[in-house]
């Protein structure tokens, strides 16, 4: 896969009041993820072809596949398959672009 | 080619109502929409019109509709030259309470297909609904400079 042959079909932009570093450890750790996620764990190896996996709260896999751009705190880009009943479609999400509040 | 439309939904821990007159009255709106008054008796069909801090008018449209507390629809347009020859284009906000929260989704719709508006509300929106969010939920509203929608 090229990271060229995707092209974004859903955008999101949200500002937030907190820190870029703040904002990742929120995005990247099972701990954080949890309390926001549906209970569901992130876990994330930080690392261009790192594994990119979210687990259900029974531990079983929920979605998963991998870190194609990674430079904390600012972008993190990962694809992931879905894994529940019915779904067999390969998404990509943009974990985002992640700029403090002076836009730099 | 499909015409362009803009689509945000955001989740935010107030009721119907308080979101209701976030959304409507003006000196709620200059709290968080980078000082925007908006200005209209709410009547269907009648003028409206965002009017900044300093009495001048940015947008001006009309109400499509008004049925508190759940659909609100205006169309607008900015009357700057940069946007000059574009016409106005339809927001409707549907508010869905959904226990303690509220489930707000705006579309902005009909604009033409090269659009340059369409570019500047989709910068725009993000930003006024961000910091509506962070003013019903926490009292304060975010302080969003001005130039991150630039970017």
């Amino acid at each position: 896969m090229n990271i060229d042959d995707f092209k974004p079909t859903t955008v999101y932009t949200i500002y937030i009041a907190s820190a870029p570093e703040k904002v990742w450890q929120a995005l990247t750790t099972a701990e954080f993820s949890r309390r926001y996620f549906f209970g569901n764990a992130v876990e994330v190896d930080l690392k261009v072809g790192g594994a990119f996996i979210v687990r259900a709260p029974g531990g079983s896999l929920r979605i998963g596949r991998e870190v194609f751009a990674c430079d904390p705190p600012r972008k993190l880009t990962v694809t992931f398959n879905v894994n529940w009943p019915g779904a067999d479609r390969k998404a990509r999400a943009d974990a985002g672009d992640l700029r403090d509040r002076a836009g730099r | 080619v499909r015409k362009p439309e803009f689509i945000y939904v955001t989740y935010i821990e107030t009721t119907p109502e308080k979101l209701w007159q976030a959304l409507t009255d003006g000196y709620f709106t200059e709290r968080y929409w980078f000082g925007v008054r908006l200005r209209s008796d709410w009547k269907a069909g009648s003028s409206f019109e965002m009017v900044r801090s300093d009495g001048t008018v940015s947008d001006a449209g009309k109400v499509v509709e008004y049925d508190p507390p759940r659909r609100l629809a205006y169309t607008f347009v900015n009357v700057s030259d940069e946007y000059k020859g574009e016409l106005p284009a339809l927001a409707t906000f549907v508010i869905e309470p959904l226990g303690k929260l509220v489930k707000l989704m705006l579309t902005h719709e009909g604009f033409a297909e090269d659009s340059k508006f369409f570019l500047g509300i989709s910068k725009g929106w993000p930003a006024i609904l961000s910091a509506l969010k962070s003013l019903l939920e926490t009292g304060k509203p975010l302080e969003i400079p001005y130039a991150a929608m630039k970017k």
